[in-house]
């Protein structure tokens, strides 16, 4: 579930992707954060803050996205991410 | 009735298997009356295949949908509850003992199964299927599909199979309920639809389709 939003998004809930802004293998960039490792609770706490709008963002992206994740994909995508090892150049 | 039905077709699935083909099939089969024999042939068979084998989009397959079940449906298209302009003109004028008739036929006609995807975006989409088949969604108030249609999807004697059914019908009946356009004496379908997120309709839609009736098989062997 969490592997499928991660690489696809939802078309049914205008979500895209997560890799075409965090990368490929979850890495971020200079300006974005990595979430490859990142603590479980962390990234989907941050993600209900997002939605919420407790964490306002210069880039309104977040807010989007988590506004239109089911609780549920935030749970599978978090604990996808939370697995991915940094080593791996993983893609598909 | 129902144990029976179950040791009829765990016979199919054990001593015939899959591929076996529908000739030999006949012979063990007890052939409807007459007159049903002939609805079947020149109504039914149009859109569901004689075994009830035809699956798209529009046309949902019979074949292995559970007895009790059918029988119920077929009555909602008469009294027009269940609405379709088809089924509804179609089941208008049968009488209960063809209804009966019609369901016992489809119902002793082996399950069948779809091919499932290959392409990695597929084979994801499934995987999420399958956790709502076997989870549903506690945040979401989703209870897990087995619990009512089974391990295997097979449902029970009233509650409809869902393996092996069509992908497209499967997600269009579950709009129907979301929508409230098919309305049924147990909410719970509604209720679940309109819940499930819309990809979520996809995903197990595509996993229940590509599920083998084999299993079915192997399971009630265990039971
Ligand atoms: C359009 C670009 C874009 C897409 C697509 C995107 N993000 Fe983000 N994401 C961002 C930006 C930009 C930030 C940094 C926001 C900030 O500066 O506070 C961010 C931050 C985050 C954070 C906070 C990280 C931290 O360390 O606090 C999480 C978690 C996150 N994104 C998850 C996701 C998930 C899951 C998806 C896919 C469903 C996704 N993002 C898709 C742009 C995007
Ligand atoms: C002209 C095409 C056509 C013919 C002929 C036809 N059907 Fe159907 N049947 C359909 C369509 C379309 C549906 C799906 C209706 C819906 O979307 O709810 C359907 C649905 C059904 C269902 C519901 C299945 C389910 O899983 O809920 C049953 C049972 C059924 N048909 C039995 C029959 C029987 C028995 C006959 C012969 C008397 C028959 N049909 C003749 C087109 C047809
Ligand atoms: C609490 C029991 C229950 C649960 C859980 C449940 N269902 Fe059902 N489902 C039913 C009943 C009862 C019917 C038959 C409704 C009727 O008689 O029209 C049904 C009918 C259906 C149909 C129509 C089948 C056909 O042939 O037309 C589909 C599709 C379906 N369910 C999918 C699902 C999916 C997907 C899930 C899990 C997300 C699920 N169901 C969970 C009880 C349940």
């Amino acid at each position: 579930m969490g592997r499928y939003v991660f690489h696809y998004g939802d078309p049914f809930q205008d979500v895209p992707p997560c890799t075409t802004c965090h990368g490929k293998d979850a890495r971020g960039s200079k300006t974005l954060p990595r979430l490859a490792g990142q603590h479980r609770k962390y990234i989907v706490n941050q993600l209900l803050a997002f939605q919420s709008g407790k964490r306002q963002t210069d880039n309104a992206m977040m807010r989007h996205i988590a506004r239109r994740l089911s609780r549920l994909a935030m749970e599978g995508v978090a604990l996808f991410l939370s697995t991915l090892k940094p080593e791996a150049g993983s893609g598909k | 009735m129902t144990r029976e039905r179950k040791g009829f077709a765990l016979a199919l699935g054990l001593g015939l298997g899959l591929l076996a083909a529908p000739a030999v099939m006949a012979a063990t089969v007890v052939e409807p009356p007459a007159s049903v024999k002939k609805i079947i042939e020149e109504r039914c068979k149009l859109c569901h295949g004689r075994d009830g084998e035809a699956s798209n989009a529009i046309y949902p397959r019979l074949a292995g949908q559970n007895r009790a079940y059918l029988e119920k449906q077929l009555r909602l298209f008469r009294s027009g509850v269940r609405k379709s302009d088809i089924m509804n003109e179609q089941a208008a004028r049968l009488t209960d003992a063809e209804i009966a008739a019609l369901a016992t036929w489809f119902s002793s006609r082996p399950p069948l199964s779809h091919r499932a995807p290959r392409t990695p975006k597929k084979k994801l989409l499934i995987r999420m299927g399958e956790y709502y088949f076997r989870y549903g969604d506690g945040f979401a108030d989703i209870p897990a599909c087995r619990e009512c249609h089974g391990e295997d999807a097979r449902g029970s004697e009233t509650l409809p199979r869902l393996a092996g059914q069509h992908r497209k019908y499967i997600v269009n009946q579950l709009l129907a309920f979301q929508s409230g356009e098919r309305r049924t004496d147990n909410a719970i379908m509604r209720h679940i639809a309109r819940n499930l997120p819309r990809l979520a309709m996809e995903g197990v839609a595509l996993y229940l389709s590509a599920l083998k009736p084999e299993a079915d098989a192997q399971n009630s062997e265990r039971k």
